[in-house]
């Protein structure tokens, strides 16, 4: 069953460390085009640690429709 | 967490810092983390270097997630804003132009050898034990001085937003970060122009 949130990244903020993609237990985010990250919905379970790590703080948890 | 081998890369910018209290010549080695991430970014239109394989990223990890040294407090906005990221970029390239051109004098015969290292780009801190003058040519030596210098200044600024702030703050203004994100945009915007 799908987590009732999922995290969504600010491209305009992202500066694309990476920091999101070594902490997501589940693997679900990638770097595009080396300029931004991206969490992939399907994958994603919600747990924010990526959101709780990102220098930025441009990940928001948002809930799935 | 899936644990990957470059995780432990933390432990090269450790051994980095510690060889170039020794000898500065280790200092070129230096170069290694300037050069691959705009290879990757130039060649390959990835920031696998930041994403991956930079140490000092994951040394701040370490410290301030593993350790907790790190406040966790959120990033003030003007330091990932565009315009701090390039002015801080323009800034330090600046000094690292002034660096090579006072490496040019020296191998000029222009200027001596100096065996200090130049910390936040103003305090000269004598670090001459670690070079025996007459190894190599006096400009080697000399840009062994002043990179080190500069890669421990950028250690230190970063170490000090790791604790104010969250532990990857310096990425959101380093130097390689934004000239790499810079590249790799370019190149997006052009491939998805053709």
């Amino acid at each position: 069953m799908a987590s009732k949130k999922y995290a969504e990244v600010n491209k305009k903020n992202c500066i694309a460390c990476g920091t999101c993609m070594i902490v997501c237990p589940k693997e679900a985010i990638e770097i595009k085009q080396g300029y931004y990250a991206f969490a992939e919905p399907e994958t994603c379970v919600g747990c924010a640690k990526c959101a709780k790590e990102c220098p930025t703080g441009c990940i928001s948890l948002e809930v799935r429709p | 967490m899936k644990k990957h081998w470059y995780q432990n890369l933390w432990i090269w910018s450790v051994i980095y810092f510690s060889l170039g209290f020794f000898n500065i010549l280790f200092a070129w080695l230096g170069m290694i983390d300037f050069l691959l991430p705009l290879v990757l970014a130039v060649f390959g239109g990835s920031k696998a270097f930041c994403n991956k394989y930079c140490g000092r990223g994951h040394l701040f990890m370490k410290l301030g997630s593993g350790l907790k040294i790190s406040r966790n407090k959120p990033t003030p906005k003007w330091m990932y804003s565009k315009w701090f990221r390039y002015g801080f970029l323009a800034f330090f390239m600046t000094m690292f132009a002034l660096m090579v051109f006072n490496t040019y004098l020296v191998a000029a015969g222009a200027d001596s050898l100096s065996e200090a290292i130049k910390l936040l780009w103003t305090f000269n801190v004598p670090w001459g034990w670690t070079y025996s003058a007459g190894f190599v040519p006096d400009w080697i030596a000399q840009y062994s001085f002043g990179f080190y210098g500069l890669m421990l200044t950028s250690l230190l600024l970063g170490l000090l937003v790791m604790i104010l702030y969250k532990p990857r703050t310096w990425c959101t203004f380093c130097p390689m970060g934004t000239m790499t994100q810079g590249i790799c945009q370019l190149r997006a915007t052009v491939s998805d122009k053709k």
